[in-house]
Formats: C-alpha cells, sequence, structure tokens
C-alpha cells in the first residue's frame, strides 16, 4: 500500500505541475533589418529620414536607437540630396537626416542608405500626393445640457456639441485622406485662443471625435468588431479612400462635445471664442496602408485575432517612405445660444428646483 | 432564371435516360432481402451477397437492403459479413425472390479493424473512404476515457486534429467547417461539447462510421472536404438489452429492446457528465458560509447527449424510423441574497448551447430492384444565452425595485425533404438517385435587453431588442450515380450532383460531377483513381482554435460567394493474404472562395458586417496518405502516415493577406504519424496502444520590432503569416480493459492513461514580459511561453452490459 500511495502523490505530482514553460528556440536564426522611417508633408520645410535597425522581439532592453553614420541620399524630381545628421538634442529633428528640400504636391522621391552592419542598399520611392480638395458645408454649436452637483447649488459645467460638415472631391481615381481635428486649451490675456498648428506646440491639442459615416467604418476593424454604428478617431486615424464612394466625392460629418465651466476653475474656457482646426492630409497609398495597419495592430485583440501586418515599403529593409500633402482649416466658432437651465427638464435641476 | 430551368430539364432528361438504358438492359430475376444479425435482429450495412455460380454480387445499402439480379438457374448464395459466420444457401432460381437472412455471430473471427472483409476494400470502386466499426472506436484508449468517434478519426491518414485534446478534425488541408457529419443521413452542425474536447457522438448509439475524404459519391454534397457518415443502431428485436457505464467525466445508459416483436424495436442512449451535481453540495455550502447565512448559490455547467430511434418494420419491403438525437452543452448559475430583511437580490444565469435533430424516414421496396427511401428531417443549432438580475429594497419604509433581463440567440434551422432510390437493374449496375430540398433558417444573432426600475417616484422602463434579421435560404439537390462494373477489372462510380442554393435574392446554382475507378492489377492489387468537384454554400464564423458555442453559421451572400473544390486521388491497395491491407494514397485538392479572417478582425460571437471582416481566397493541399493495417488474429491494428502540404493565397484586390503571397495553413503539418495496437488474447482481457506523431502547428509571431518616432511608437513586424513552427506533437496512450461475466451480463473496468510519458505538446504560444530566455549565453528580457493542456491524465471506467 505505502509503494501504491508514493506511485499516486507522484502521479498527482506530475499532473499538477505548471503546464507552462519557457519554449527553446534558437534566436540568432532571425536576423535584423534596416529600418527607415521618413513620411515628408508637403507642409514641412525639409524632408527627415530616421534610421535605425529592428530588435529581436525578446530583446525589449534594446531600444533601437538612431544610426547616425548611415549614408542617405535623397532624389527629388532627378536632383539629388545628400542627408546631414541632426545630432543636436534640442532640434525638433534630432537624430534624423536632413534633407534641405521643400517637397510640392506631384514630386517624385527616391530615397536611398547605406547602412554600418548591413551589406546591402537601402531604399525606397514615393510621390507627393496632390493637395485634397475640401470643403466645409456647415459647423454647428448646440449646448443642450449641463451637469450640476447634487449636493448643492452650483452650476457646474455646460456641455458644447460641436456638429461639423464637410465635403471631400476627388481629384484622382484612387486616393487616400486622413483627416484630424484639434483646438487650443489656452486662452491668452486678452480671452483670445492663443492657437498654434504645430502639433509641437503645448496650446495644440487633438480632439477625439465622432463620425458613423460607412465610408469610413468599413475600414475601421476596430469598429466593426465592436459592431457600433459610431466610431471614435484621434489623430491621423481617420482613415479612408475614395474608393469607398466610387472616387467620386463624399460629405462627412464629424461630432464632438466639450465640457466648460467648471466651478473649480479647470477647464473655464469659453469656447465661443475658440476656432477648431481641421487637418485633411492626401495621402499616399503606401502612407496609407501603413497608417491603416499600424492602426490595427495597436487595436487587435492578442488571443482571438491573427496578428496584423504592418505594410511596410522598403527595399531591402522595413519601416515607410509614404507622403502626404496638408491642407488646414480653421473654422471660427459660430454663433450658439447658451444653455438656458430654467427651462431645464434636467434630472438633477430638477431635484434642486425641488 | 430562364437558364436555370433550362439546366435542370437538361439533367432530368438525362437521368430517364439512363434509367430506361439500365432497364432494358436487366432481363433476368432478382434476389432481394434484409440482412440482419441474428442475435439482435439488427440489420447490417455493407454486407456481401454473392453467388457463387454465377460470380455476381452485391452489398446491402444503408437500411440492410440489397438486390442481386442474375441469370435463370442454380445458385449457391453466399453471404457474409464481419465478425458473423459466413451463410450459404442453394436454390434453383426461375422467378424473383426474397432471402433474408439473419447471420450468427462468429466466435470463431477476432476483432477486426478498420474496414471490413465486405467485398475486400481493395476491390471496391470507392477510395479516400474508411469505414470504422464501433468496436474499434471503443477500443482507442482516449482523454478522460471518454470513448470518442472523431478522436479516433484522428488517427488515420489524411485527417488532423486541431490543436491538443480537441475534437475537430481537418481533412486533406480543408477547416474545420468543411466538414459534413450526417447522423442518420441529418446533417449536424456543431459536434462538439465543452469546446471541442468531445464530441457529440455518443458511441454506445452508433452502428456505423464512415468517414469520406475524397471521391465522393454523388449522393453526397454540401461541404469541400470530407463527410462523415453516422448510423445510429435500429434496436434489438428479440429481448431488451442495455448497457450502462460511468467514467471520470460521463455517465452514459443505453437501453434497446423490442416493443412489438419483431415489428418494432427501440433503442434510446443517454449521455451527461456529472460532476456539477458532485460538487452541488459543496457550491452551496460555500455560498452560505460566504453569504452569512442569508444566500443560496447554485452553479455548474454539464453536458448531455439524447439519442433515441423507435423502427417499425410493416412488412419485409417496408420500414418506417423515427429518430431523434438531442444534445446540448449548459452553464448555469443561481445566487439569492437576503440582506437581512432590508433588501434581496437574485440573479439567474441560463447558456444553452447544443443542437436538436429529429427525423422520419420510409424506407419501400418499390420493386425488387427499386429501393425507395423518403426522409422528412429538422436540424437545428441553438446559442442561447438567458441573464436576469431582480433586486428589491424594503428596509426604511420605502420600497424600490430593480430589473434587468438580457438575451443573446443565434442559430440556425433547417427543414429537409429528401426523397432517394437506390436501383439494381443487374449485377453489373448499381444506380443511386434522387432529390431534396432543403429549408435553411440562418438567425445569426439577436441581443434584447429589458430593464425596469421603480424607485418609488419615477417609473423607468427600457426594452430593445438588436441584432441581424433572420436570413432565409433554399437548398435544392439532384443527384445521379451509377457504380457500374465494366469488366472483372474495370469498375467505376459515375454521378454527378446538381444543387442550387437561393439566398438575398440571389441563385448559385452548380453542377458537380463524381468519377472514380478500380482497376485489378491482379487478384490481390488494385489501382483506382477518382476526381471530385464539391461545392459549399455556409461558411462558420470562427477564429480561434477552440470550438466556441458563439462560432456562428451564415450562408453565402451576394458578396461572398459559394467556396468550391476540385479534388484528384490515386492510390494502390494491395490486400496481404487476407490478413491485411495496405495502401498508398496521393491526392491534390484545390480550394476556391474560402474565406479568412482579415489581420486584426475577430468575431466574438457577433455576426455584425461580418463580410467586412474577411477575405475571401484560394487554398490548395496536396499529400501521401500511407495505411498498413492488420485486421484479424490477436494483435490487430494500424500505422498510418500523411505527408502533407497545405497552403492558402489571398491575393484578391482589395482583399489581400500576407501582402497577396501564399502561406501555409493554420493546420499545415508536414508529417503526421499514428500507430495503433490492440491486443486481445482472451475474452476477459484486451489492451492498445495508440502513439501520435506530428509536425507542430504553425503561429504568427512577430521576430522583429521597430520604432517609428513620427506618432507611432513601437511597432511589430510580422514576415509572413504562420512564420513560426511550434514544436512537434507526439503522445502515447494506453487503455486496458478487464471483462468479467456476470449472472446478469458483462461487467467491464476500463483503464487508460492519456499521454503516458507526459509529453508538454504545444497548445500555444505567447510572448511573456514576466520570464527571461537565455540562448548561448546570451539574455533576454522576455520569453516566448508555450502552454500545454493535458499532462498525463490517468482514468477509470465501469460499465456493465446485459
Amino acid at each position: 500500500m505505502r509503494i501504491l500511495k508514493y506511485i499516486l502523490f507522484s502521479l498527482l505530482g506530475v499532473i499538477f505541475c505548471s503546464c507552462q514553460e519557457v519554449l527553446d528556440f534558437d534566436p540568432g536564426e532571425i536576423n535584423p533589418y534596416p529600418v527607415l522611417i521618413s513620411k515628408p508633408d508637403s507642409g514641412d520645410s525639409v524632408v527627415c529620414v530616421y534610421i535605425s535597425r529592428s530588435r529581436f522581439f525578446l530583446d525589449e532592453d534594446n531600444y533601437p536607437s538612431a544610426i547616425g553614420d548611415a549614408s542617405v541620399t535623397l532624389d527629388v524630381n532627378g536632383n539629388t540630396y545628400v542627408g546631414v545628421f541632426d545630432n543636436n538634442p534640442a532640434s525638433q529633428n534630432y537624430n534624423k537626416y536632413v534633407f534641405s528640400v521643400v517637397p510640392q504636391p506631384g514630386d517624385s522621391m527616391r530615397v536611398s542608405a547605406v547602412v554600418p552592419g548591413f551589406d546591402h542598399t537601402v531604399s525606397a520611392a514615393t510621390k507627393m500626393p496632390v493637395m485634397p480638395q475640401v470643403e466645409v458645408t456647415d459647423f454647428v454649436i448646440d449646448t443642450n445640457d449641463c451637469y450640476f452637483r447634487e449636493w448643492d447649488s452650483t452650476w457646474v459645467r455646460e456641455n458644447y456639441y460641436y456638429r461639423i460638415k464637410f465635403r471631400i472631391r476627388s481629384t484622382l481615381p484612387k486616393q487616400f485622406f486622413s483627416v484630424m481635428a484639434s483646438m487650443s486649451n489656452v486662452l491668452d490675456e486678452n480671452d483670445t485662443a492663443n492657437f498654434s498648428w504645430d502639433t509641437n506646440e503645448a496650446s495644440f491639442t487633438y480632439i477625439f471625435f465622432e463620425c458613423n459615416d460607412p465610408v469610413v467604418n468599413t475600414s475601421d476593424i476596430e469598429n466593426l468588431i465592436d459592431g457600433e454604428a459610431s466610431s471614435s478617431f484621434y489623430g491621423d486615424n481617420m482613415a479612408f479612400s475614395n474608393e469607398m464612394f466610387q472616387s467620386g466625392e463624399h460629405e462627412f460629418t464629424i461630432e464632438f462635445s466639450q465640457w466648460a465651466g467648471d466651478s473649480y476653475g479647470y477647464n473655464k474656457l469659453d469656447y465661443s471664442k475658440i476656432p477648431v482646426r481641421l487637418f485633411v492630409r492626401s495621402l499616399s497609398r503606401d502612407l496609407y496602408l501603413y497608417t491603416m495597419t499600424t492602426q490595427r495592430q495597436s487595436e487587435a485583440d492578442i488571443f482571438f485575432s491573427e496578428p496584423v501586418q504592418v505594410h511596410c515599403n522598403i527595399d531591402g529593409g522595413i519601416g515607410i517612405f509614404g507622403a502626404s500633402s496638408l491642407r488646414k482649416l480653421s473654422l471660427p466658432a459660430p454663433r450658439f445660444e447658451h444653455f438656458n437651465h430654467n427651462n431645464s427638464d434636467n434630472y438633477y435641476y430638477k431635484k434642486k428646483k425641488k | 432564371m430562364q437558364s436555370d430551368m433550362l439546366f435542370y430539364r437538361k439533367f432530368l432528361i438525362l437521368i430517364t435516360m439512363l434509367v430506361l438504358f439500365l432497364s432494358a438492359s436487366a432481363q433476368n430475376h432478382t434476389i432481394s432481402g434484409t440482412i440482419r444479425a441474428k442475435t439482435s435482429g439488427e440489420t447490417l450495412i455493407s454486407a456481401t451477397v454473392y453467388d457463387v455460380l454465377s460470380g455476381k454480387g452485391a452489398l446491402t445499402n444503408a437500411q440492410g437492403r440489397y438486390s442481386l439480379t442474375i441469370p435463370e438457374g442454380q445458385v449457391i448464395l453466399r453471404v457474409s459479413y464481419v465478425g458473423y459466420a459466413t451463410y450459404y444457401d442453394t436454390f434453383q432460381l426461375d422467378a424473383n425472390k426474397e432471402v433474408n437472412v439473419s447471420l450468427e455471430s462468429s466466435s470463431q473471427l477476432k476483432t477486426v479493424t478498420i474496414s471490413a472483409d465486405r467485398i475486400s476494400s481493395h476491390k471496391s470502386s470507392q477510395m479516400s473512404a474508411i469505414d470504422i466499426p464501433v468496436e474499434n472506436i471503443k477500443s482507442v484508449p482516449v482523454l478522460f476515457g471518454e470513448t470518442d468517434v472523431l478522436k479516433a478519426l484522428q488517427l488515420l491518414p489524411g485527417v488532423q486534429s486541431g490543436t491538443e485534446g480537441m475534437s475537430g478534425i481537418y481533412v486533406r488541408g480543408g477547416g474545420p467547417d468543411q466538414n459534413l457529419f450526417l447522423l442518420d443521413g441529418v446533417p449536424l452542425y456543431n459536434v462538439n461539447h465543452l469546446g471541442g474536447f468531445f464530441s457529440a457522438f455518443n458511441a454506445d448509439a452508433i452502428k456505423n462510421v464512415t468517414l469520406y475524404k475524397g471521391s465522393f459519391p454523388a449522393h453526397f454534397g454540401g461541404r469541400l472536404s470530407s463527410v462523415l457518415d453516422i448510423t445510429t443502431n435500429d434496436g434489438n428485436d428479440k429481448k431488451l438489452h442495455g448497457n450502462a457505464s460511468i467514467g471520470v467525466i460521463a455517465a452514459k445508459v443505453n437501453l434497446e429492446g423490442p416493443l412489438w416483436k419483431d415489428k418494432t424495436t427501440f433503442n434510446v442512449s443517454y449521455r451527461r457528465t456529472y460532476f456539477d451535481l458532485l460538487m452541488q453540495p459543496m457550491i452551496m455550502a460555500m455560498g452560505a458560509a460566504v453569504s452569512e447565512g442569508e444566500g443560496r448559490t447554485n452553479f455548474g455547467y454539464y453536458f448531455y447527449d439524447l439519442n433515441a430511434k423507435v423502427t417499425h418494420r410493416f412488412s419485409n419491403r417496408s420500414r418506417l424510423i423515427g429518430s431523434w438525437y438531442s444534445g446540448d452543452d449548459r452553464i448555469y448559475a443561481k445566487v439569492k441574497f437576503n440582506g437581512y430583511g432590508q433588501w434581496d437580490e437574485s440573479m439567474k444565469l441560463g447558456y444553452n448551447w447544443g443542437n436538436l435533430v429529429g427525423s422520419l424516414r420510409w424506407n419501400y421496396e418499390l420493386t425488387p430492384k427499386i429501393f425507395m427511401n423518403v426522409t422528412g428531417a429538422f436540424t437545428r443549432y441553438r446559442n442561447d444565452i438567458n441573464m436576469t438580475i431582480e433586486e428589491n429594497y424594503f428596509g426604511d419604509g420605502t420600497s424600490s425595485f430593480y430589473s434587468a433581463e438580457m438575451f443573446y440567440k443565434s442559430g440556425i434551422r433547417d427543414i429537409t425533404a429528401k426523397v432517394d432510390f437506390d436501383y439494381q437493374p443487374n449485377p453489373d449496375h448499381t444506380v443511386k438517385f434522387g432529390a431534396a430540398m432543403v429549408h435553411h433558417i440562418f438567425q445569426p444573432d439577436v441581443t434584447g435587453n429589458k430593464m425596469e426600475e421603480d424607485d418609488g417616484t419615477n417609473h423607468v422602463v427600457f426594452d430593445t431588442v438588436l441584432g441581424q434579421s433572420i436570413v432565409h435560404a433554399n437548398e435544392m439537390t439532384m443527384f445521379i450515380e451509377d457504380d457500374w462494373t465494366i469488366s472483372d477489372a474495370f469498375k467505376i462510380n459515375a454521378g454527378v450532383n446538381v444543387t442550387g442554393f437561393a439566398v438575398q435574392s440571389k441563385f448559385y446554382p452548380s453542377l458537380q460531377p463524381r468519377l472514380s475507378g478500380r482497376w485489378m492489377l491482379s487478384e490481390d492489387l488494385s489501382f483506382k483513381a477518382g476526381y471530385s468537384f464539391m461545392t459549399q454554400y455556409m461558411h462558420q464564423l470562427s477564429n480561434s482554435s477552440i470550438s466556441l458555442p458563439t462560432d456562428l453559421w451564415v450562408p453565402v451572400t451576394a458578396r461572398i460567394e459559394p467556396m468550391y473544390a476540385h479534388q484528384v486521388a490515386a492510390g494502390v491497395f494491395y490486400n496481404w493474404s487476407g490478413i491485411a491491407e495496405l495502401s498508398a494514397e496521393g491526392y491534390y485538392k484545390r480550394m476556391n472562395n474560402m474565406i479568412e479572417y482579415k489581420d486584426g478582425a475577430s468575431f466574438f460571437g457577433s455576426s455584425e458586417g461580418w463580410e467586412d471582416k474577411v477575405c475571401m481566397g484560394d487554398g490548395w493541399s496536396y499529400g501521401l496518405e500511407l495505411l498498413a493495417q492488420r485486421t484479424v488474429g490477436d494483435i490487430t491494428g494500424w500505422i498510418g502516415y500523411t505527408w502533407s502540404r497545405t497552403m492558402r493565397q489571398f491575393d484578391r484586390e482589395g482583399q489581400t493577406i500576407n501582402e497577396g503571397k501564399p502561406f501555409p495553413a493554420k493546420y499545415d503539418r508536414r508529417h503526421d504519424l499514428s500507430i495503433m495496437v490492440s491486443y486481445k488474447p482472451n475474452k476477459e482481457f484486451d489492451c492498445s496502444a495508440a502513439w501520435v506523431f506530428s509536425s507542430g502547428n504553425v503561429a504568427t509571431l512577430a521576430m522583429q520590432e521597430f520604432v517609428d518616432n513620427e506618432g507611432v511608437g513601437v511597432v511589430s513586424y510580422v514576415e509572413n503569416r504562420n512564420n513560426f513552427r511550434m514544436p512537434p506533437y507526439h503522445r502515447l496512450d494506453v487503455g486496458v480493459n478487464f471483462h468479467k461475466q456476470k449472472k446478469h451480463g458483462v461487467r467491464t473496468w476500463s483503464l487508460s492513461v492519456y499521454n503516458l510519458y507526459n509529453r508538454k505538446n504545444p497548445f500555444m504560444v505567447y510572448k511573456s514580459y514576466g520570464h527571461h530566455y537565455y540562448y548561448n549565453g546570451q539574455h533576454y528580457p522576455s520569453a516566448l511561453m508555450k502552454v500545454s493542456l493535458f499532462p498525463i491524465i490517468p482514468s477509470v471506467s465501469y460499465s456493465f452490459k446485459f
């Protein structure tokens, strides 16, 4: 019986031992790639290229730093430019190769790089897309709600609902676009918006906005997963193709809301004085695919979906060399009526009146 | 539509001409009848009926009926079936004659494995098909000792398992939704229990299992890759028999017998897992302890299968069969809490998913040469969730009430009407023809929410139902096939299956030719080749390796076209002195309009906009399958080996995966080897062992990462889909059975061990930030982790058969 007991306990020990272990495989078979990242914009003053190398996916301590001793050239419409590595930490183009050329819509560009540690040339080509044709057709602000604290009679916050309609017109059979919106979150001493187009400025704030347009939704995998009618966008991630509207024109509606008037002094902005800035970009096909796939990768479910293959267009390496042409639109806030809380059927307000 | 009508009219003319031609050639007398087992009265499928003098023979059909038309004169009739003593009868044939035979079980013959003696499989015109007697299925040692048809099939060449422990089968490079599972001729949509660890087929209820991997006869259609045809027992027509068993996971009971002797029989089998029942006292005690005696808790999971069949024989020429199957997985939970006289709350959850199949079939022999089979059937798969919450507050002189109810429903229902005929005009032709009409009702998914709240001053009611509308579709099928013995050496099976699928104002017709042939190179050696074209009108949305109840069946649409496949196969078959069979088969299969999920897409049971989440593309698979099986003696078994390659390519405009380049399919495995050995020295003891080895599954891993410092951050780079192959899979299972004759029957103790040497086979791999990896002196702060599901698992079961 004792032997039987030992056998039984040994068996149970084996059964309940961990069912998870480190998988042994040879990482030496996996070699790094040279990486080239460049997204020249027609609004930029110069073209910049970031060169680095990829890292083995388990080697997370090894943050791939920029490679500063590569030989990088840029060909624009047949004119060759040599990149100069910017190693000034204070510079906006720090760790990038800078080319003293301002790209224009329609320019053909080709970048080539000889990267130390790799025995082949890395290259890619792109073309500056034409400027997007955009027209704002409607912009309204509505205030139909406010929020009260239950425990006192202080009016706390007013809610502003924004709705912007704009029309994009195709000028080519295949075009790719992205849209983003921003507002200032700072008013100066004259109580006016201190706004910059520069995304690096502190007063520049992206807006989360909603769009329930199927032209956008059908390319938004995450939205499809949830099966929701609309989707939130932030930054450049409202990207779409004109194939979705048969290469014609299409009117989009984006909506968002802003709270204002917090009694604690936070966000006391008067939004009637702050314009909305709309950024509409025309993207090269490669940049569009790269934008879409990097978005999907960040949103994809880990266990129940296939990993997303990010689109790259670099011969002899990985990364992206894609161009965009940016149209900026500044939309002053239209006149609107402030919320009339005396007529409100707001639940908390009614409670307060009692 | 006019062209469709013309298409069907031409097909009907073709059938009529063929029937007239065959009838004209029939001038002899016909012997017909039913072959049964003497002890049980059970009809025997594919028994051989052979006239020794003329050298002509026939096989019994799925109802045990045969028809043999031979010249007038002396007849020496031989009837044989594996495991039964051969029957001889000599008589003078001068008119049509009915000969019904009851074969006696032979104690001389030892258990025979796959494929029977029949007209030995190397002589049949059918290839790429395997018959498995249910006794062999029961002898295969399996996980938790629970006999499983699908896991036995996984040991055969050309059939691959999905992931560890799962019942899903992948046949010749096809997906799991490309298999047609027929239970008494009626399709079953979800054949899994407990996420795929067990199949829905209770071996106690099964009489015969046939798997077709290719060269499909024309009477089958609707799926690209395989047909699993399962026939259940009719029931003993002499006396009441039964058997009961209890194992680690489930308990089973089976009863069969006559309701009206020699006329009406029944067979009922029930299986249920019982773990939840054992846990009930503990769960309730824990619930009471946690709630300090103020509440009650009850939850659990179980699955069950109920098979029932009633067969009534009006005469030897007429039978009516009613069969029923219902099998569900159920998760239930009830929580009730009394809040010290101040409030109470309760929650009830019910989650049910499973199949229900009912059919009524009438077999009637119109003439000794024509046998008719009329079937009406209903099949349903449902996946329902119901949850209710109620809260009542009544403590401080006021009262309030809150209730919420949520439901989710999805499923598919089929109503089928079918008629088919077996026509044997002469011994050289066996013709099958028929037609079927199936009305499909797809309910992709519907969610309902109802909420009611009353706080004494306000009364709020919210009631909404969201989801996709029901989709109706009609599928029509006509078929004709002829198993034609051209000469002693040549035999072919030629046929055509014509289908049409009407959905969303769209009609998809399909004409699917089938052809297979056999050439006897010698008495023991044959060469076979076959071609089949198959069309499939529905897809299953699933993107995990586990079979989830939320996997949805959806029809083809105006955008998503039907899948179709061309398959050619050829092989040599050798019967080695009647004791072993050897075969080598090669195949090539091309599949079109397959669907695969876009990168990053998943479903979680929502079919909303599913057409936008998938890409359509193509696939191909080719391979070589070797099988050696010993069929008689104390030691029986088989060695099966498959070398195969399965690829996918999605390169259509706007629907590319892997940048349009070909990539290996999820279950592409180069090598697949299985060895099954069974030893039965006497009636008291038998044992078996099965060893499997296969190349590892593939997975998609981003092996490189790079930094995009322009607003994106770290990007994972996937070079190719399914670029990483996991370590090989192998394990050894063993089982022993001890039988003992008791006063009222035979009791059996069964012991089995799954994964005897505790191989940690990979179920999945993932990157872990919490582990470190060292390789050749190099340290990495993350590691690739391998998750295994089943270590060594012993099990025991007890059964009693009377």
